[in-house]
């Protein structure tokens, strides 16, 4: 092979070595960066679970489609206040809060409890797997009699 | 013959296509969809388990003499990325077919990690070659939660399985994956291994229960909680159950199973710890979700550190 043609092997050679190393780290550069941006995005976008949580559990004693008692006669809703009858109803809570039946323990799951009446009820992922508990003052109506009871929600985040 | 400028073109194509693969493969192995079906994971984790195994690499190993200290260069390299999940397993059925099927589990756990046969695979790379993608960190204590087992129904015909039930079954039903029973098969096929159930209050309806594997870690010294119970047993022993425990925990031997009890030692927290932390044979502990979630997963609590 003459002098030129072996200049020319040589080049090419060391371009494809080049080329190599450098493919190799722009690639880790890539994914690492891409990975750092996901990450930050995702804590910058996290919500603590508490408020979650909180925000979810707002419909149990605001929604009358819930247990929030409702006047018969004038169509009124009493938040913040539980019709007994309405929590003890079987499959109420199925309407009012469902998360998917097969994988519904990824999400949020709750066990409501009347600390005076002594009722609890489940969503139907809750697998007593108790992550923390929140706590309400609310108002139940049982026959018409109203009083003051702690509810306390027991909240499942997944499992 | 080509000239300079389209060989240059060539050889940048290929590396972009390269490039882009790699990408690819890398972004797929880091976000491996937890959509494949229970099989699909099983074997996939017993894969790539017995691919880091095979391609370990242990340059000058640490033989714990003065030599050490003059070797150039020491590490071990395991190249290949464990790509195990941990699996949400809804069952439902009478005692017998719960038993079964946690049973099954336990045993499977045991076959997707080698049956014994690695020490410390799911410690990462003493020199760490791509942490990101071949890195363990998230595997605290060195072990694997394999299965979460939901006992999906609101009664057990029977009321509830307790412990000694579950060892019974393990001990005296044969696996239908080998001709032995299930114990047999976690205690001595492939590599020694040991059976912990570590779940006092035994299976209840609407619980959810961690099968967890804890490959072999260390030589246990003089002071760790398994000298002992090897001296109340008369060697190592293959199988243990946690009984009730109110405020302490002793050890007895009943029917060749070493059995705690609420005798002497303080600390439930601490014992747990322990058991999870010092494993001189590779182990399978089934546990409550909290405590397998704390001390195996990333909410790991060493033992000196554990409340009592």
């Amino acid at each position: 092979m003459d002098k030129k043609g072996e200049d020319f092997s040589f080049s090419i050679a060391r371009k494809q070595i080049f080329f190599l190393i450098i493919g190799f780290v722009m690639t880790i550069v890539i994914i690492g960066a891409t990975m750092m941006m996901v990450s930050y995005k995702t804590r910058l976008t996290a919500t603590p679970e508490n408020l979650e949580a909180e925000l979810i559990v707002l419909r149990f004693f605001n929604n009358p489609e819930c247990f929030v008692y409702q006047d018969q006669d004038s169509g009124r809703v009493y938040v913040n206040t539980i019709d007994l009858a309405k929590f003890q109803e079987p499959g109420r809570i199925e309407k009012c809060y469902s998360p998917e039946q097969e994988k519904g323990y990824q999400d949020y799951n709750f066990r409501l409890e009347l600390s005076g009446s002594g009722v609890n009820i489940t969503t139907n992922n809750y697998y007593n797997k108790n992550d923390f508990t929140l706590f309400k003052k609310v108002l139940v109506v049982d026959n018409g009699n109203f009083k003051e009871e702690e509810l306390a929600v027991y909240v499942q985040v997944d499992i | 013959m080509l000239n300079k400028k389209a060989v240059a073109v060539n050889v940048l194509v290929i590396t972009i296509t390269s490039l882009l693969f790699l990408i690819i493969v890398g972004t797929v192995i880091k976000n491996i969809d937890t959509d494949l079906e229970e099989k699909e994971l099983e074997i996939l984790c017993e894969q790539t388990i017995s691919y880091r195994a095979t391609t370990a690499i242990q340059i000058n190993e640490d033989e714990g003499s003065a030599k050490d200290k003059f070797k150039l260069i020491q590490a071990t390299l395991k190249g290949s990325p464990v790509l195990c999940q941990t699996i949400d397993k809804k069952i439902k059925g009478d005692r017998e077919e719960i038993l079964e099927q946690v049973s099954d589990k336990m045993a499977k756990c045991w076959w997707m990690f080698g049956e014994g046969n690695y020490e410390e695979i799911l410690h990462g790379s003493s020199v760490d070659v791509l942490p990101f993608i071949f890195g363990t960190d998230e595997y605290q204590n060195g072990c694997f939660d394999c299965y979460n087992i939901i006992i999906d129904q609101d009664n057990i015909k029977g009321g509830d399985i307790t412990s000694e039930e579950l060892m019974d079954f393990v001990s005296t039903e044969t696996y239908s994956g080998s001709n032995m029973t299930y114990l047999e098969y976690i205690q001595s096929y492939g590599g020694p291994g040991r059976l912990v159930l570590m779940a006092p209050e035994g299976i209840k309806a609407n619980n959810v229960y961690t099968i967890s594997i804890a490959p072999k870690n260390k030589e246990i010294d003089e002071s760790a909680i398994w000298k002992g119970v090897g001296k109340i047993a008369g060697g190592i022993v293959g199988a243990v159950i946690l009984g009730a425990v109110t405020g302490g925990v002793g050890w007895i031997v009943v029917g060749g199973v070493l059995v705690a009890t609420g005798v002497t030692y303080s600390g439930w927290n601490n014992i747990k710890a322990a058991l999870m932390s010092e494993r001189e044979v590779s182990s399978i502990y089934f546990t409550h979700l909290d405590t397998g979630a704390n001390f195996c997963g990333t909410g790991y609590v060493d033992a000196s550190e554990a409340q009592p």
